[in-house]
């Protein structure tokens, strides 16, 4: 029962994440966004729903036939996971700081400011590591 | 019945994954053998 109601509360976080993400791509497209923007909004919500839904579908299955949701090898793999997306994600952005410190100048704006640079690299990263993060537990995970 | 995931049987069944001693254990008594006849240790 308690794995039952573990499996229903991240079923709900997954469907409200699916959900919400097609914000972005309705939002661009009210008010008249770019074309690759909203492709890229549509691609992203696209991806998220269908992750979201083969992997509940796969926990339900599980839940349903009474495994547990976390075991000893989930553990073992959310750190190796952790590990693998932290250095991934760093080795991408210490390649643009060496690609950015060799003069390259930013499209449509070469007066960019340090601050806005690093803000960006930042959320840059974090993109990364939530990408590879989930790409390698949805592998591991359901392999 | 020894409180692991599905795919976790699977990963050991493949060797893709090394239970712990723990988890041995259990495995051995649900299977109502011993961890010697269950697992044979190979050293790389």
């Amino acid at each position: 029962m308690k794995e039952r109601i573990k499996f229903a509360l991240v079923a709900a976080m997954l469907m409200t994440l699916a959900g919400l993400s097609w914000l972005l791509p309705i939002r661009y497209v009210i008010e008249g966004g770019s074309a690759a923007g909203i492709t890229l909004a549509l691609l992203l919500s696209a991806v998220i729903t269908c992750l979201s839904v083969v992997y509940i579908r796969h926990e339900h299955r599980n839940a349903r036939e009474g495994y547990p949701l976390m075991d000893e090898r989930s553990a073992a793999l959310r750190t190796q996971t952790g590990n693998y997306a932290f250095f991934i994600s760093a080795a991408i952005v210490l390649s643009l700081f060496a690609f950015s410190l060799s003069g390259i100048d930013f499209p449509g704006n070469s007066e960019m400011q340090a601050g806005e640079v690093l803000f960006a690299v930042m959320i840059m990263m974090v993109c990364v590591y939530l990408g590879v993060w989930t790409l390698l537990t949805f592998k591991w995970r359901l392999d | 019945m020894v409180g692991v995931r599905r795919e976790t049987i699977l990963a050991i069944e493949k060797e893709k994954y090394s239970p712990s001693l723990e988890l041995a254990y259990k495995i051995a008594k649900a299977l109502r053998t011993t961890l010697d006849e269950l697992y044979v240790f190979e050293e790389e």
